[in-house]
C-alpha cells in the first residue's frame, strides 16, 4: 500500500529539491573550494588557510562584524517589541473592517521595494532635505547637517529605515498568530479572573512564542541580507560604519578589481555566523516550548 | 470609563504607525507633481500641478531603459511566481501527504537551507553562471530568486491542516494523484497558494542584489537596478525619478489590494 506512492513522494518533491541542490547547497560548497584560493580576478591559485589567515588581520572585516552584529543585537528586539505591541494594538480592535483596513497600511512598507525607500530616507537624512527643512522652520539659525556623513549619523539612519521596513510585516505574523487564538480561551481566562496583563503573559505570549521564534530567525537571517539599504544609502560608509559583510563581499567582487577567493571566506564566515544564530534560536525554542 | 480611555489611545497608537508607515510614499506621490528643480530645493508642494506630472511621465517614458526595465521586471516576476509556487506547494504537498522518515529528513534538509543567506552564494552562483554561460538572461533571475525552501516551509505548515479524508476519497473515486493535487487540493489551498504568490512576487519585484549582478546589458536590466543607476547618478532628472520610485510600488501595491482577504488567510498558519 504504502510502496504505490513512491513514484509520486519523488516527483512531488523532486523539482524543489534539485533546486535547492543545484542554487543553494552547490554554490555553498563551490563556496568552501573557492576560499581556498586567492588572487585577482581570474587568476586563482591554491592557497590553503590564506585567505582565513587574512580575516583576522583585515580591520574591515572587524568593523563589518561588529556592525552586523550591533545592528542584530539592536533591531532584532526593537522590530520585535514595536510588531508585538502593534498586533496587540490591532487585535484589541473590535470591527473586523478596521483591523484588516489597519493590518493593510501597517504592510505596506513591506511592499515597498527597497530601493525606492532608501531614496526616499536618504532624502530625508540629507544636508537640503526634509529633516533640515524641517528643523529650519522651527530654528531659522540651524546649520545643515548631513546626518548621513557622520558615523553615528548614519548607522542611526539605517537602523530607522529597518524599523520602518520591517516591523509591519512582523506586526502581521504576530497579529495571525494571536488571532489563531480561540476566543473562548481568553472569555475563560476573564472568568477566571485574569487581568489585560495577566492574559498577555499567561496565554497570549506562551501561544503565539513558536511565532516569535520563527521571526527573530527570519529578522536575522535579514539583518545579514542587509544589501540595498546599505548600497544607496552609505556606501559602507562614512569610515565603513554602515559596512555589512553583505555588502563588503560585493565591494570586493564588484566594485573594485575581483577578489573571489576572499570574497568567499567572508561568505563563509556569514553562513558560519548566521547558521549558529539559527540553530542557537531554534535550540533555544525546543527547549522553552 | 477606564476601558473606553484604552481603547482610544489604542487607536491614536495604531493611526500613528499607519501615518508613519505610508508618509514616504505619500510624499513621493506628492513631489511628482512638481518640477524638478522644487523637488531638488526639496519643495514639493508650492507649485503642484497636474502638467508637471505628465511632464514628468513623459521624460520618464521617453527613456527607452525605463519600458525594458518594467517589461523585464514583469516578466522575471510572473515567471519566478509561476515556477516556485507550483514547485514548492509540490514538496509541502508530498512531505505531509506521503510522510515518512525519510520525506522529514528531506523537509529538514531544506528548512536548514533557510539560512543560507544570499549574500553567502552570490559570488559562487555568479561563477557558475558565467561557467554555464547563463550571465545576462532574465532565466537566471528566476532560477535564483524561487525561495523555496521558505515556501515549502509554508505549504508543508498549511498542508499539516488539510483534511486528509478528502484525499482518501478522492482515491476511492479513482482519481490519481496528480489529479488530486489539481483538482482536490489546490482548490481548497486558494488562501496559501495565493500568499505565497504574493510573498514570492513581492521579493522578486523587489530585489537588487541578484539582477544587479547577474544582469550585464542595458536591454536586460529591472526596474530596481534601473532606479538605482538614475538614482545614483547625479545628472537626472529628479521629477521622472520621482514617478519611477512611484512606479515600482504601484503594481504591488495593487495586487495586494486585491489579494489581502487571502492573504490574511494564508498568514495564520504559518
Amino acid at each position: 500500500m504504502k510502496l504505490r506512492y513512491n513514484k509520486y513522494r519523488f516527483a512531488f518533491a523532486f523539482g524543489s529539491l534539485a533546486i535547492i541542490v543545484l542554487f543553494t547547497l552547490a554554490p555553498l560548497v563551490y563556496s568552501l573550494q573557492l576560499s581556498l584560493q586567492s588572487g585577482r580576478a581570474n587568476n586563482l591559485e591554491f592557497s590553503g588557510l590564506d585567505n582565513y589567515r587574512r580575516l583576522f588581520d583585515d580591520a574591515i572585516i572587524t568593523k563589518a562584524l561588529t556592525n552586523t552584529i550591533g545592528f542584530s543585537v539592536i533591531l532584532t528586539p526593537m522590530v520585535l517589541i514595536i510588531s508585538f505591541l502593534l498586533a496587540n494594538c490591532i487585535n484589541k480592535v473590535r470591527s473586523q473592517k478596521l483591523k484588516g483596513f489597519y493590518s493593510v497600511i501597517l504592510f505596506f512598507p513591506s511592499i515597498t521595494s527597497p530601493v525606492a525607500y532608501a531614496f526616499f530616507f536618504k532624502r530625508l537624512f540629507a544636508a537640503d532635505g526634509f529633516l533640515n527643512n524641517f528643523t529650519l522652520l522651527f530654528n531659522p539659525q540651524a546649520e545643515s547637517i548631513n546626518y548621513l556623513l557622520t558615523p553615528i549619523g548614519a548607522r542611526i539612519a539605517i537602523v530607522i529605515i529597518c524599523i520602518w521596513a520591517w516591523s509591519g510585516y512582523y506586526t502581521m505574523l504576530l497579529l495571525s498568530a494571536m488571532q489563531s487564538v480561540d476566543p473562548l480561551v481568553y472569555k475563560a481566562a476573564r472568568i477566571d479572573g485574569l487581568n489585560n496583563r495577566q492574559i498577555l503573559r499567561k496565554i497570549t505570549l506562551p501561544i503565539i512564542k513558536p511565532v516569535v521564534l520563527f521571526c527573530s530567525v527570519l529578522l536575522s537571517g535579514g539583518i545579514f541580507q542587509l544589501f540595498a539599504e546599505i548600497m544607496i544609502i552609505s556606501k559602507g560608509g562614512p569610515e565603513h560604519s554602515t559596512i555589512t559583510l553583505a555588502y563588503y563581499i560585493y565591494q570586493l567582487c564588484f566594485v573594485y578589481v575581483p577578489q573571489f577567493g576572499y570574497a568567499a571566506s567572508i561568505a563563509i564566515l556569514i553562513f558560519l555566523i548566521s547558521g549558529t544564530i539559527g540553530f542557537i534560536q531554534l535550540r533555544l525554542g525546543e527547549k522553552s516550548i | 470609563m477606564n476601558k473606553k480611555k484604552q481603547g482610544i489611545l489604542n487607536h491614536i497608537i495604531i493611526v500613528f504607525a499607519c501615518l508613519c508607515a505610508t508618509i514616504p510614499y505619500l510624499l513621493i506621490t506628492a513631489s511628482t507633481f512638481n518640477t524638478s528643480v522644487n523637488i531638488k530645493k526639496g519643495d514639493i508642494f508650492s507649485n503642484a500641478s497636474f502638467q508637471n506630472w505628465v511632464n514628468n511621465f513623459s521624460k520618464l517614458t521617453n527613456d527607452s531603459n525605463f519600458a525594458n526595465a518594467l517589461r523585464n521586471s514583469i516578466i522575471v516576476a510572473i515567471i519566478t511566481v509561476f515556477i516556485g509556487v507550483l514547485l514548492a506547494s509540490l514538496a509541502g504537498y508530498a512531505f505531509i501527504v506521503y510522510r515518512n522518515k525519510f520525506m522529514d529528513k528531506l523537509f529538514n534538509f531544506s528548512f536548514f537551507s533557510i539560512m543560507v543567506p544570499s549574500s553567502a552564494i552570490i559570488i559562487p552562483l555568479f561563477m557558475m553562471l558565467k561557467m554555464f554561460n547563463m550571465l545576462d538572461s532574465l532565466f537566471s533571475i528566476v532560477l535564483v530568486s524561487l525561495s523555496l525552501p521558505f515556501l515549502i516551509y509554508l505549504f508543508r505548515q498549511n498542508t499539516k491542516l488539510f483534511p486528509t479524508e478528502l484525499i482518501k476519497a478522492a482515491r476511492i473515486d479513482g482519481l490519481n494523484e496528480i489529479m488530486i493535487y489539481f483538482k482536490i487540493y489546490l482548490p481548497n489551498m486558494k488562501a496559501v497558494f495565493v500568499t505565497a504568490s504574493l510573498i514570492l512576487f513581492i521579493d522578486t519585484w523587489n530585489s537588487l542584489l541578484y539582477p544587479l549582478v547577474i544582469i550585464q546589458s542595458q536591454k536586460n536590466i529591472t526596474l530596481p537596478v534601473y532606479i538605482n543607476s538614475i538614482g545614483s547618478s547625479a545628472t537626472s532628472d529628479y521629477g521622472a525619478f520621482m514617478i519611477a520610485l512611484m512606479i515600482s510600488t504601484f503594481p504591488i501595491l495593487l495586487v495586494f489590494v486585491i489579494a489581502q482577504r487571502y492573504f490574511r488567510a494564508g498568514m495564520k498558519t504559518m
